[in-house]
């Protein structure tokens, strides 16, 4: 009993594997979504800057008659209508075309849907479907830039707009506070746009060298996030810019 | 061995091919509201409160859906509140802390001016007042239609 107790416990021998704590996430996705954690305060300083100038934005700011910041003490003798920002659908004060970015919103969303898609089918191990998925979202994904950039094109160069929008008749940063709000808004979010497209085209590429598999296809998962939060913060975007 | 991690932890959670069903009830979800969203704002565009309401209503609905459906939030654990629920507070934090600097300065500056024109007017009916900027803050009109 003696000599048996002095024997020393050999460790190595123990059939119970020792505990292993695993990660709940890997340290890709950690990262972007800490990434994309910073893009939310990103984008609500951008848009919680606009609601705080719009609600501080002054009675006669805008008017049918008067160029944006010009109104005179008089316009009612005049017979001006006065808004403290351009209103949705008022031509007369308001350049922003509703009917093409909602359509334009719509586009985005299917990309996120083709996005979700190609990450569904990489998980089965499809390796078709997601070549096909990815380059479904490339296009959508090109068509909203292509949209925005005749948008932007129709704004500052094609259209002339009635004297209640721009002095000038063209729609540029500089003519009023609503402009340059509209132009830092969708301009940063259009820049997002682009980088996301740029990623899409390289996993598009990868993919059809065949370098994503069911068991490593990570890239797809983390440019998949990043492409539906510019999505999410397009749904923001145009409720809070073209709609109210 | 990261991207093994991410698929066995994917298997886990469940969100393989049996959620293209439920990627695409969201996905029609999220064309009916866009499509509610579009026409709500139509309707309501003369009345303010209404159109905020509904449309932010709308609106959060949507970025919910595409959240916890399609970034997958929905079959996380809880490690990503961590990381979501300090950036939203700080971010909604900091808009707030903006308000009484801007909404109400602005506001008081408009009051202040309107109430120097008015008495302006009062010693002279014949001055001309001077063309604000908004960033400058404008004189406030009194009994302004449709101003919000």
């Amino acid at each position: 009993m003696s000599h048996a107790a002095a024997v020393p416990v050999d460790r190595g021998t123990l059939t119970t594997p020792p505990k292993v704590e695993t990660a709940p996430v890997t340290p890709g996705k950690l990262a972007m979504w800490l990434f994309l954690a910073t893009e939310i305060m990103f984008f609500t300083g951008l848009i919680g800057t606009y609601v705080v100038l719009r609600a501080g934005s002054p009675a006669t700011a805008y008017s049918d008659k008067f160029s944006p910041g010009t109104v005179p003490s008089d316009w009612a003798d005049q017979g001006a209508k006065i808004y403290n920002w351009p209103l949705p659908y008022d031509s007369a004060t308001n350049p922003l075309s509703i009917d093409l970015t909602a359509a334009n919103t719509f586009i985005l969303i299917c990309s996120s849907v083709s996005m979700v898609l190609a990450l569904a089918a990489i998980q089965r191990g499809d390796r078709k479907k997601l070549t096909m998925w990815l380059g479904v979202t490339v296009i959508f994904g090109s068509i909203f830039l292509g949209v925005q950039v005749y948008e932007y094109y129709q704004l500052l160069f094609g259209h002339h707009y009635p004297i209640g929008i721009s002095r000038s008749g063209h729609f540029t940063p500089d003519v009023s506070l609503f402009a340059s709000c509209f132009f830092t808004m969708t301009g940063f979010h259009g820049a997002h746009v682009a980088g996301g497209v740029v990623m899409l085209i390289c996993l598009f590429l990868s993919s059809l060298f065949g370098v994503y598999t069911k068991e490593r296809h990570g890239a797809v998962e983390l440019v998949g996030l990043y492409w539906h939060f510019v999505d999410l913060v397009w749904i923001i975007l145009f409720t809070v810019v073209y709609l109210i | 061995m990261a991207d093994s991690h991410a698929a066995a932890a994917h298997d886990d959670h469940g969100h393989g091919s049996d959620h293209i069903k439920i990627y695409m009830r969201v996905f029609v979800s999220l064309a009916v509201l866009t499509a509610i969203e579009y026409f709500y704002a139509a309707l309501f565009q003369n009345a303010f409160t209404a159109l905020v309401l509904g449309l932010l209503t709308w609106a959060l609905i949507k970025a919910a859906l595409v959240g916890l459906y399609f970034m997958h939030v929905k079959w996380e654990g809880k490690w990503i509140y961590a990381m979501l629920a300090p950036a939203c507070f700080l971010a909604v934090f900091m808009v707030c802390m903006l308000i009484p600097d801007i909404v109400i300065r602005e506001n008081d500056s408009a009051l202040a001016a309107a109430e120097a024109a008015a008495e302006e007017e009062e010693g002279d009916d014949e001055t001309i007042h001077p063309i604000a900027t908004p960033a400058a803050g404008m004189p406030a009109a009194t009994g302004a239609p449709a101003a919000h």
